[in-house]
């Protein structure tokens, strides 16, 4: 009885979201940047004066964010990146503004789960 | 004889002109640009009449701007509405007064943003340093290293910027002139950049025109009746200075 009450409660942990949720974010470019940028979970680069647009999706372990799940990335240094709205939704532009180094928080949910480190490197 | 139809096209026409020379361009078609993502069409937007590009339909491609010239930019999205253009301030380009400036060589993008400051489109500009500079002489002719002048004439002028690939700049830019010695009258630039320069006696001078940290300089010989108003490089003269850079400061000079 006991073992039962362990493992229903186990499960509906599981159901509620107890699980760690946040994975990481998966970044898609959607536009062709005229220097080379690189966007990955891990890492960001890409150079002053250059905009880039991506569609960016916060990922958990086991099942996908709701549709409407509050996701907005912002840099820690605004003197460095911009990070700007797009149009369409998860979609972000990034502008190098200065050379240097900084980080994106993410924050999904009113969480912040990381910061992404970012590297703006000088204009071509 | 002129039909009252006739005359009524000419006011007409007289009127748009002037309007158009009031407001510092002439009356040409905007050049379109297709925005990087696709949603729309950017143009280039002339700040004034010193912008030489300013209407001229040889511009369209690629949008170059000087370093330290001022331009606008308009955007219209493939449904026909207006959105505003912005410019991320970065350490190349500056926002002023509703108009833009490079303020070193290197590329920038121009947004476009709704009126949630959501970014619709972005387009990437270039912004290069002037190398060189010419003299276009109301009738169109070019002078990138002299000219001539004859006694008592008067020739207007306008400067073109060019980078370092002989291409012309963009942008509405101030430059001075300044005459060598006293053999040459130099009236102040109007509104659209012209200057009228009277040759007073024979001989040799030179103009020197600065912009930004930098100055450069045109020849000019002077003559009695036989020689052409505003000859260009005839053979015989003295081609050895192209716009010659005769003083040359630090790059920090861009206001």
């Amino acid at each position: 009885m006991k073992r039962l009450a362990t493992s229903l409660l186990f499960a509906l942990g599981l159901l509620a979201g107890c699980d760690k949720p946040y994975r990481r974010v998966a970044f898609e470019l959607e536009s062709t940047p005229p220097t080379p940028v690189h966007f990955d979970s891990d890492h960001i680069s890409l150079v002053v004066g250059v905009a880039v647009q991506v569609k960016a999706t916060p990922k958990r372990a086991r099942r996908a964010y709701d549709f409407d799940v509050r996701f907005s990335l912002q840099p820690e240094d605004a003197k460095l990146l911009s990070v700007l709205d797009g149009q369409g939704r998860h979609e972000f532009v990034f502008v190098g503004l200065s050379q240097g180094s900084t980080c994106i928080d993410v924050r999904v949910d009113g969480h912040e789960e990381e910061c992404i480190p970012v590297d703006v490197g000088p204009a071509p | 004889m002129p039909t009252r139809p006739d005359v009524r096209r000419g006011v007409l026409r007289t009127a748009l002109l002037g309007l158009a020379l009031l407001s510092g361009c002439p009356p040409t078609p905007d050049h379109f640009q297709a925005g990087e993502l696709g949603k729309g069409t950017f143009a280039y937007a002339c700040v004034n009449g010193t912008d030489l590009t300013c209407g001229s339909d040889e511009f369209t491609v690629p949008f170059v701007v000087a370093v330290g010239g001022r331009f606008g930019a308009k955007f219209q999205t493939n449904k026909g509405e207006a959105l505003n253009v912005t410019i991320p301030t970065t350490e190349l380009v500056t926002r002023a007064d509703g108009s833009f400036r490079a303020i070193a060589p290197g590329m920038f993008p121009l947004l476009a943003v709704d009126g949630n400051s959501r970014v619709i489109d972005f387009k990437h500009v270039q912004a290069k340093k002037i190398s060189d500079i010419h003299l276009v002489s109301t009738d169109d002719q070019v002078f990138p290293s002299s000219f001539r002048l004859a006694v008592g004439s008067t020739q207007t002028f306008t400067v073109e910027a060019l980078g370092d690939d002989g291409a012309q700049l963009r942008g509405a830019l101030d430059y001075t002139w300044r005459g060598l010695d006293d053999a040459l009258d130099i009236s102040a630039p109007n509104q659209r950049g012209e200057v009228r320069v009277t040759a007073k006696r024979e001989g040799t001078s030179a103009i020197e025109i600065g912009v930004l940290d930098r100055t450069f300089r045109i020849d000019v010989n002077m003559g009695s009746g036989r020689f052409a108003d505003a000859s260009a490089n005839l053979p015989g003269l003295d081609a050895s200075i192209d716009g010659a850079i005769i003083d040359e400061q630090t790059d920090a000079g861009a206001p």
